[in-house]
């Protein structure tokens, strides 16, 4: 200030911002030119004294006037004052912040849930399976696939409204949906906000944010002075929302001034028409296709099915009864496949059969094939097998149930009791056999066959006792006599079976004391009492009669043997085939 | 021609024949249903006044006296406002004057004007000559409309279209 004074004003430059001011006053509005009077001498003293300042001033007035210089102010001041404590800023943010910020992560956990429940809606069903099958073909994850197929939606309306009057500022409909008088309602969807603020007693930033009308969904997205509602068709994706804050958003900037004082004239918002359309283009990928439910496949799909079950089935179980047969024929002795194939639509087995070997078309029905189902070629052969060598000798000999034949090697054994005849027609015979080499006989008695001896020494064993100088049965002589006949009833079956005739004497003896005629007596006596005792329980043709023994002369050891000498023994006859035929 | 939107709401005590008054006249896609569910039916009328067409969206309100009260919100970005009034029932006239007071005391200075109606039934009229009078000292339009047979209403809308024009809001 001080040089100011003391040192007169110099005709130097002046500053630039005081130059149109000092040099041209006509550069003035007219109206300012008009207003001022003209310089006197207290308007020049003052701009001798305070130019400086007022040239200040004007520059700051200027830069406060500058958007581009206060934004540069405003960023330096709001760094400053969170660098040195973030807090007050915070503080003042937060009532605006906050519940902006709660609504968009609510918004995200919505959306977060919305596809988790399409993910799990779809998991278990056909269409679940079908799409992880899609996602392992194409790489991508399960959600992705879910995503895609699941979002199908159309935005069908958009309405711009100004919040605070509910008139319309802009609405647009994709062309095929007929709207009906949008400006009313505009004004109704700002009414049902009120409504439902005032039915629910909510706070005044709450909103309702979405309508649900059978397909139709209504979202509407708050912004500070306008609202902007969608009408969607079908599912549409949390991302749609998230365009909606967006679109709203650069409307609200790009219109400030209209909205800051808008007095009924919607003509201006039509500026903001693209970014509503842009809306309104927002359809889904999958939309087209989507619409038509490919009935046509799963026609298709039921009908192979079914042509499947049909034919494929049946064809199936054959296939399964042909292995099972062939399997079959290949383990049976005699049988040889050489060839086992499907021709001409049947299938058709070749091979060697020996006569003997099982037949091939029992075989075939016990697997429940029918002989046009299979056809079975086979050419006669025969089997050199141990089994089948045997079973030809017994064919060819016919030996008699007494005669056991049996292969050792190639060796054919004929042992057991048999006609002279049939041995000397087997000797002949069976070296002339396939698969035989040798014959070898071993005769027997008919007693000496096995199953026979072991039954005839059980009945020889018996004894029926007697009491010193008696013929007559005590007790324990009818058991033992019992016995006997058990034993003799056993052997006689296993005879008959032999076809041999069973003879059976009944032989008494007698001590060694007393009088030999009593005791050749008494031996008599004996046999034909046991004799009659078993008459009844046993065929009259079996007891050829009753027997004597010859005196045993020998002395008796002891008293033990000597009462064993006082019995009644059975004695067996079995003629022997082999014997010639008793002359009549 | 300028087209503007302007919302407008129509206040009166029960029965006065708010929405009866406007029936004849308007383009409405709700039904009066409305009106008894959700409190609010919205119409739409349009008057042209000079060069200029207004798009009036008319706000009827609904419900008991005591509500009007606290539906006086459904003011906030309204243009004007029309009271209604029966000509017949001075009470629903103390009505009026209360919402009108309410309404002063809410929101800047909107254009209205008063509907006394029922004119059709002159004879049975308790609201005097004298009270209209003192009414029009006061500054407001009030006009004498008959729903029935549709006499003023036109004039009624026009009325307060003027007035929403002449101070611009």
């Amino acid at each position: 200030m001080t040089p100011d004074v003391g040192v007169p004003p110099k005709p130097a430059p002046p500053a630039p911002a005081a130059a149109p001011e000092a040099t041209s006053p006509a550069a003035e509005p007219p109206s300012r030119r008009a207003a001022e009077p003209p310089p006197d001498g207290l308007t020049r003293l003052r701009a001798i004294i305070l130019g400086r300042e007022r040239d200040a001033i004007r520059r700051l007035e200027q830069r406060m006037e500058d958007p581009a210089a206060l934004a540069q102010a405003v960023e330096r001041a709001l760094t400053t004052s969170v660098r040195r404590d973030p807090r007050p800023l915070a503080d003042a943010l937060f009532p605006v912040m906050g519940p902006a910020i709660r609504r968009a992560i609510s918004q995200a956990l919505a959306g977060l849930l919305q596809s988790v429940n399409s993910a799990l809606e779809q998991s278990f069903s056909l269409q679940g399976l079908a799409w992880r099958w899609e996602a392992l073909r194409t790489g991508s994850s399960y959600g992705e696939v879910v995503l895609r197929h699941t979002l199908l939606y159309r935005v069908e309306q958009v309405f711009l409204v100004h919040r605070e009057s509910g008139l319309l500022l802009a609405h647009l409909t994709t062309p095929t949906v007929d709207a009906q008088a949008p400006d009313m309602v505009a004004g109704m969807l700002t009414a049902i906000q009120d409504f439902a603020r005032d039915s629910f007693q909510v706070a005044q930033e709450e909103m309702l944010e979405t309508m649900q009308v059978g397909e139709l969904t209504v979202w509407v997205e708050q912004g500070s002075r306008t609202l902007l509602a969608a009408v969607i068709r079908g599912h549409a994706p949390v991302e749609l929302r998230v365009e909606l804050q967006r679109t709203l958003e650069g409307i609200e900037l790009e219109h400030a001034p209209e909205l800051t004082r808008f007095n009924g004239d919607a003509s201006v918002f039509n500026r903001s028409r693209p970014r509503l359309e842009a809306l309104l283009l927002m359809e889904t990928r999958g939309q087209a296709g989507a619409g038509k439910t490919p009935w046509r496949t799963w026609i298709l799909l039921t009908v192979a099915l079914a042509l499947l079950l049909y034919f494929g089935i049946p064809a199936m179980i054959r296939q399964h009864r042909w292995e099972q047969y062939l399997t079959r024929l290949r383990g049976e002795p005699g049988l040889v496949v050489v060839h086992a194939a499907r021709e001409n639509g049947r299938y058709v087995v070749r091979g060697l059969r020996d006569p003997l070997a099982g037949d091939p078309a029992a075989i075939l029905q016990q697997h429940r094939l029918t002989d046009e189902e299979v056809q079975g070629q086979w050419q006669p052969y025969v089997a050199l097998l141990p089994g089948f060598v045997l079973r030809r000798a017994e064919r060819a000999l016919a030996p008699p149930p007494t005669i056991t034949l049996s292969l050792s090697g190639d060796t054919l054994v004929a042992a057991g009791a048999a006609p002279l005849a049939w041995f000397s027609r087997a000797g002949g015979m069976a070296p002339a056999l396939s698969g035989v080499g040798s014959y070898v006989e071993h005769r027997m008695a008919p007693r000496e066959l096995p199953g026979l001896a072991q039954l005839v020494a059980a009945v020889e064993a018996r004894r029926v006792l007697f009491a010193s100088g008696s013929a007559s049965l005590d007790s324990a002589a009818i058991q033992e006599a019992e016995a006997l006949a058990g034993e003799i009833s056993r052997l006689d079956s296993a005879a008959t079976l032999l076809r041999l005739q069973l003879g059976v004497v009944f032989a008494g003896s007698a001590d060694d004391v007393g009088n030999e005629d009593i005791n050749e007596r008494l031996r008599q006596l004996r046999g034909e009492a046991v004799r009659e005792r078993l008459l009844p329980r046993l065929p009259p043709t079996l007891l050829s009669g009753a027997a004597t023994l010859p005196p045993d002369t020998t002395a008796a050891p002891d008293q033990a043997a000597r009462a064993l000498r006082r019995s009644v023994r059975a004695l067996v006859s079995l003629p022997d085939p082999a014997a010639p035929e008793p002359v009549p | 021609m300028t087209v503007l939107e302007k919302k407008i709401c129509m206040m009166g005590a029960p029965g006065v024949g708010k929405t009866s008054l406007v029936r004849r006249f308007v383009d409405s896609v709700f039904s009066e249903k409305y009106l008894s569910t959700i409190g609010v039916k919205i119409d739409k009328k349009s008057v042209t006044v000079e060069d200029t067409t207004l798009n009036l969206m008319l706000w009827d309100l609904q419900g008991e006296e005591r509500y009007q009260w606290v539906r006086l919100q459904y003011l906030r970005g309204a243009s004007g406002y029309i009271l209604v009034a029966d000509g017949t029932r001075p009470d629903t006239l103390e009505i009026a004057l209360g919402l009108q007071e309410n309404a002063a005391g809410r929101a800047e200075q909107l254009p209205f004007i008063l509907c006394l109606n029922k004119a059709d039934l002159w004879g049975q009229w308790g609201i005097t000559a004298t009270q209209q009078e003192w009414l029009k000292e006061k500054g407001w339009t009030v006009v004498q409309t008959s729903a029935k047979s549709g006499d003023s209403v036109e004039e009624a809308f026009l009325s307060l279209a003027r007035q929403i024009i002449a101070q611009g809001t």
